[in-house]
């Protein structure tokens, strides 16, 4: 399988992240 | 050979590289941490004391604290690996960072960037090749320094270093060079914002055109207000979009040279080079556009773009390192320095043309 460049992980990351706050309401604050 | 190196791999290095990252990561969630503390202490202490103290944002104490340790105390090896994912975050936070916007607002604003982009990387790439002439730069440095101070600073020079086959020695010179530049436009360019009353797209777009490293550039932003950052790493994502023209004009001009191999299916070379994470941004300010998410939502979107941000600035000025200037000597620092006023004082006035023309 052909190695994905961080720029993609950033992305799936981020990506993952979307679906948490989406799905189970994760709250972040600052 | 890579083949053993391959098998060798899995069963021990995957967590052993997981690992490895831990203590840099802590190191720049330390510091950005320590950052925001140094904010909030500034600015109780001049609440209680009744001072008008100057408000720094965390994004500048915890470019200045990296500064500070990189350039004193140095950075010790175990951090390196975890201090190198600065950029993994930047463009995580770049990627969350569409939730706050709407598409409608991407295209204006990234139309009216889209022009002055090719305005600015044509003038920066002319003033780079015509300062590196003169000061007789290497012609392979004056490359890498004309694509990084048009386009986006680090990834661009290492993406045109492979490219046209530069040395390693110019490419770490020249992501020291463009750092160093970038950290000083980050006490300059909010001053001069400031003083000429620019309002916070106008300062925004700004600083995307004219800070070179897309972490300074939403620093830069940053420094001057929320909505200035937001901007500003719009219009450095517009920027960053054009990278895959300037290094294959580039790559093709060496091989036309027989100083670097021809490139083979110019699309394919496009889309390698395509900053990916500019089309993550584009889905999520999609599924914003069509309310996707509540008012709560956008806002822990928005403040995990934060936390990713404070790591990236954190770590920005842990990389910039002065001494590596020290080590090529001041001639090619002094080309790049010049080239960048020229591009800061040609983009302010873009930038001030299209706020009066766009209204921005």
């Amino acid at each position: 399988m052909k190695k994905l460049s961080l720029d993609w992980w950033a992305v799936i990351a981020a990506l993952a992240l979307v679906v948490l706050v989406k799905t189970v309401n994760l709250s972040v604050g600052w | 050979m890579s083949e053993a190196v391959a098998i060798q791999r899995p069963a021990v290095a995957l967590p052993w590289r997981f690992v490895r990252l831990l203590p840099g990561i802590a190191l720049l969630f330390a510091i950005g941490y320590a950052g925001k503390l140094a904010e909030t202490l500034v600015k109780d202490y001049g609440k209680a004391h009744h001072l008008a103290l100057p408000n720094i944002e965390y994004v500048l104490w915890a470019i200045l604290i990296g500064l500070v340790i990189s350039n004193t105390a140095g950075v010790a090896q175990i951090f390196r690996p975890g201090i190198a994912t600065y950029d993994f975050w930047l463009k995580a936070g770049i990627v969350l960072l569409g939730a706050r916007f709407l598409l409608g607002d991407v295209l204006k604003l990234g139309g009216v960037s889209l022009g002055l982009v090719v305005i600015e990387i044509g003038v920066a790439i002319a003033i780079m090749t015509v300062l590196g002439r003169w000061f007789k730069l290497k012609p392979k440095l004056t490359s890498l320094l004309a694509v990084g101070s048009s386009i986006c600073g680090v990834s661009a020079i290492i993406a045109a270093k492979g490219a046209i086959e530069a040395d390693d020695d110019d490419a770490a010179f020249a992501i020291a060079a463009i750092l160093a530049l970038g950290a000083f436009g980050l006490f300059a360019y909010p001053a001069i914002g400031h003083f000429l009353h620019m309002s916070e797209h106008a300062f925004g777009v700004w600083a995307g055109l004219a800070v070179d490293n897309t972490a300074e550039a939403a620093a830069a932003g940053a420094i001057y207000s929320d909505t200035a950052g937001k901007v500003a790493v719009l219009t450095k994502s517009t920027r960053n979009a054009m990278i895959g023209f300037v290094v294959l004009a580039y790559a093709v001009y060496w091989a036309s040279k027989g100083q670097a191999k021809t490139v083979q299916g110019k699309a394919a070379f496009l889309w390698q080079k395509f900053p990916k994470f500019v089309l993550g941004f584009l889905f999520v300010s999609l599924l914003a556009t069509f309310q996707t998410f509540d008012k709560a939502q956008i806002a822990s979107l928005a403040n995990l773009s934060r936390w990713a941000f404070l790591l990236t600035f954190a770590g920005v000025g842990l990389k910039t390192d002065f001494r590596e200037i020290r080590r090529q000597g001041a001639r090619p620092f002094v080309v790049g320095a010049l080239a960048e006023l020229t591009v800061t004082a040609v983009t302010l006035g873009l930038v001030l043309a299209a706020a009066a023309i766009f209204n921005l």
